[in-house]
């Protein structure tokens, strides 16, 4: 039986609210009129592209080359930045005294002689007993110089000896290395002011090294009544073991 | 001369990376050794080269570490024309013996007298000693000098 015309306009404009007013419905009757002519292009596609294909794979590896090339100019960027922070943190520590910044080039090979080797030397300025300092603290002093290179005993060379003072109670000792990573804070009265954790500063005594630089913590306090002294272990403010760049100070003189 | 030249050069490369000399092996000492087990007439000159390489590092006690590595040198050469350092057990005992014998001799130049310093020295010679195995399997391939 035939429907009559009245009854499929009535489906028809049924089946058309249902699509106008009904959003899911629509999205997915759209979707599913529109796929088969996105196959249709995209196969289109690809058969017009099948000729490109060798020129896109030329420029896609050069692409990726130039991609690499900017990843390494990049990390050469962040070390030169990096560079330029140390750099400024360095002068910052050293507060308004002049100097300049040296690289370390080398250890010693020599456990019982903590030096490091800098490249910089007497015609940059350097001279014997010239403090050497990085962003955290004292390093040491310069030893041995030449005109591009200069040898800088370290705070914990067993040679090391530097006047220093509790920052807190302002009690004054001397800073002497034990050639083994830390240095002693010794000659201290036995009922001393000093704790561990506290800092200890170079007393510009001797004239070496300017008042107020940090040397080191205390770890360990040690007080032998017998002697009627006080001592104390010291680890050292700087980063002696991973040092890359120092700051020179270029006020220093022999003492 | 090419292999202590060659260990002198690594020794100098590792004590950059390591933050204490103490953990760096002695391998200009291993060279040093083996150089003179090789060639024991030349031991003048490969002490001589070991102590100008010391000689870059040195801020004190220049002189005497310099005899100290003549002196030492001697006495290698006089062990190598008796013994075979070039077998295994024998270079590394003779090594052990020259490592302890420089360290030690350190310490007592610089008079460091405490516990913790000798054990530090007792490490650096035990991983001089093991550098040493090290190297002599590495140096087997090398022609010699």
């Amino acid at each position: 039986m035939q429907a009559s015309p009245r009854r499929s306009l009535i489906y028809a404009l049924l089946v058309s609210a249902a699509l106008a007013f009904s959003e899911p419905l629509r999205r997915t009757s759209l979707f599913i009129l529109r796929t088969p002519f996105l196959v249709t292009k995209t196969a289109v596609q690809a058969v017009l592209l099948l000729p490109q294909l060798p020129h896109l794979a030329r420029e896609n590896a050069s692409l990726k080359t130039a991609l690499m090339q900017r990843d390494v100019e990049l990390a050469q960027h962040r070390e030169t930045i990096r560079h330029l922070q140390q750099g400024k943190a360095l002068q910052e520590a050293a507060g308004t005294a002049r100097g300049l910044i040296a690289r370390v080039i080398g250890r010693s090979t020599i456990p019982t002689q903590h030096v490091l080797l800098l490249d910089k030397g007497s015609r940059d300025g350097l001279s014997l007993d010239s403090v050497v300092v990085d962003a955290e603290g004292v390093v040491g002093r310069v030893r041995a110089v030449q005109a591009g290179t200069a040898l800088v005993m370290l705070v914990t060379d067993p040679e090391s000896r530097i006047a220093g003072l509790i920052e807190r109670s302002r009690e004054a000792g001397l800073v002497v290395g034990q050639g083994r990573g830390r240095c002693d804070f010794i000659y201290l009265d036995l009922h001393a002011d000093l704790q561990e954790g506290d800092r200890v500063m170079t007393a510009g005594l001797g004239g070496a090294f300017p008042k107020g630089l940090p040397i080191g913590k205390v770890v360990r306090v040690l007080r032998d009544e017998q002697a009627g002294v006080a001592s104390a272990q010291l680890e050292p403010a700087a980063h002696l073991g991973r040092a890359e760049e120092v700051f020179c100070l270029l006020s220093g003189g022999s003492s | 001369m090419i292999i202590l030249a060659a260990c002198w050069f690594a020794h100098v490369v590792i004590s950059a990376l390591m933050s204490s000399p103490w953990w760096v092996p002695n391998v200009t000492l291993v060279g040093w050794v083996m150089a003179i087990g090789r060639a024991p007439n030349s031991w003048g000159l490969c002490s001589l080269m070991a102590a100008m390489a010391a000689l870059l590092w040195l801020i004190r006690w220049t002189h005497p570490i310099v005899i100290g590595y003549l002196a030492l040198g001697w006495m290698l050469s006089l062990l190598a024309r008796r013994w075979d350092l070039t077998d295994e057990r024998v270079f590394i005992l003779i090594v052990a013996a020259t490592s302890t014998a420089a360290t030690l001799g350190l310490l007592w130049l610089e008079e460091l007298r405490s516990w913790p310093v000798l054990g530090l020295a007792l490490a650096q010679i035990l991983v001089t000693t093991m550098s040493a195995v090290v190297i002599r399997r590495l140096v087997r391939w090398a022609p010699r000098d």
